[in-house]
């Protein structure tokens, strides 16, 4: 195989290939190392044979080469370069950008329960009638102070009711115990309850319209 | 049928050995077949092939200057590497220190790739290479505060011409050694072929004969040509390639 392939750089070097295999084999040949130097030491011979022979020449001779070419290159193209690392670098910025914002979307937090069904509530009822209500702005806002301990805990079907107890170390602690039926909690005795919806989700009249109807 | 080559006084000046053994070729292959000789003509055009003989050669370099027009770069490698030798040759003729003239055939390689968006191929690349790299080498003399000769030598002549003759006289006898050795193993491996093969590769690096005009010579299929002066070269090579990378470095 190996001699088959010199065989052809052989004619190569003398210029007897057809003009698709020259070609196919010269791009083979300048991307390969160890052939480019077959084909170095090929014309070194015809060069020996014609009285052209020199001393060897240093083994970096084209690579120095190249090395010159490339370095010119970019001293004289400040701004290409510049231009070549922003863009690798926007490139990049970019395909990271990408991830965040698949990644974001495919692990987006479930918001609170009631959150939720809010929003696919309301759009169900958007257009049926309003009742009026005595709820006001405030009382539609999550209860942070409340809820926030207990998020995968608290379902607004089952109330929580808060009661200090003494730990094993003598110190007052916080707790939220299930309410009982029948039994109402202490903060949430007002709500007016909905069979369809949460009382915080039931719509709300604005404060500031005359009439109190829209 | 066995045809005879003799064409000793068109050789280039090359070195004595190579021409006892093209003088061998000639003499048994005279004494194997006496009346058929073949003479192909002294006159050698500007790039040192006969006229009439199938320039094949440049339009391989042809090829790959352009290619090196349409974007890619590294076909003109292929360009440095068959002329190396032969420019830094060239150069030597000017420039006698060899780590010098190394420096200036890089030079010259550089400017002729920065021009290479120039070349139409009215003349030969390695024409056009030559005018490069001689002009380099006075620019490079002019530089340093030295004159540069004034028998200048045509391009056409300077591919004949034997390159070695002003670092013979001046450079450092490491590297005329390395020459003379590299000649001499070239010169032997090729002295020691079988008489095919020495034939087939001597007409085609000595005389410049197509494959087609080989095989006309010989009486052979072009593709035995093609494989004799194959071998030939790998015979060659074997020998070759324990010398390349060995650069003598001058202390």
């Amino acid at each position: 195989m190996n001699n088959e392939l010199n065989e052809q750089i052989s004619a190569l070097a003398d210029g007897e290939l057809e003009a698709d295999p020259a070609r196919f084999l010269a791009r083979r040949v300048s991307n390969d190392p160890a052939l480019s130097e077959t084909w170095a030491r090929y014309h070194l011979i015809g060069n020996c044979l014609r009285g052209e022979a020199c001393p060897p020449l240093r083994t970096d001779f084209s690579a120095a080469i190249w090395a010159r070419i490339d370095d010119e290159t970019a001293a004289a193209n400040p701004r290409s370069a510049w231009l070549g690392r922003a863009l690798r670098w926007s490139g990049g910025t970019a395909v990271a950008a990408s991830v965040a914002v698949a990644a974001l979307m495919m692990t987006t937090p479930a918001p609170p329960v009631g959150v939720v069904s809010e929003g696919l509530q309301t759009a169900q009822v958007s257009h049926s009638e309003v009742k009026p209500t005595g709820l006001r702005e405030q009382d539609l806002r999550p209860d942070l102070s409340r809820a926030a301990h207990t998020v995968s805990a608290t379902r607004r079907s089952q109330p929580l009711m808060p009661m200090w107890v003494a730990n094993a170390n003598g110190q007052s602690q916080l707790i939220y115990l299930p309410l009982q039926s029948g039994q109402n909690p202490p903060m949430l005795e007002t709500q007016p309850l909905s069979p369809l919806m949460p009382a915080a989700l039931q719509p709300v009249q604005p404060p500031l319209r005359d009439g109190g109807s829209r | 049928m066995s045809v005879a080559y003799m064409d000793a006084s068109m050789l280039s000046p090359s070195p004595l050995r190579l021409r006892n053994v093209i003088a061998a070729i000639n003499t048994s292959s005279t004494t194997q077949n006496p009346h058929a000789v073949v003479s192909l003509g002294s006159e050698r055009t500007d790039t040192g092939a006969r006229p009439g003989m199938v320039e094949q050669e440049p339009n391989v370099d042809l090829a790959l200057v352009q290619r090196v027009q349409s974007g890619d770069k590294r076909a003109f490698d292929l360009l440095v590497r068959k002329y190396q030798h032969k420019l830094t040759s060239v150069i030597s003729r000017y420039i006698s220190d060899w780590a010098e003239c190394q420096d200036v055939a890089q030079e010259s390689f550089i400017r002729a790739y920065r021009a290479l968006g120039n070349f139409r191929g009215d003349a030969q690349f390695y024409t056009w290479l030559y005018k490069i790299g001689v002009n380099t080498a006075k620019n490079h003399l002019v530089a340093k505060g030295r004159r540069p000769p004034t028998d200048d030598v045509d391009a056409g002549d300077a591919v004949q011409y034997d390159g070695g003759v002003l670092l013979r006289d001046v450079d450092t006898p490491e590297h005329e050694l390395a020459r003379q050795e590299m000649e001499r193993i070239v010169t032997d491996t090729v002295a020691a072929l079988p008489d095919e093969l020495r034939t087939a590769i001597t007409l085609r690096e000595v005389d410049g004969l197509s494959y087609e005009e080989i095989s006309e010579a010989m009486g052979c299929p072009i593709g035995t040509v093609r494989s004799r002066i194959f071998r030939a070269r790998d015979a060659i090579d074997q020998k070759l390639r324990p010398l390349m990378g060995a650069e003598r470095v001058r202390p």
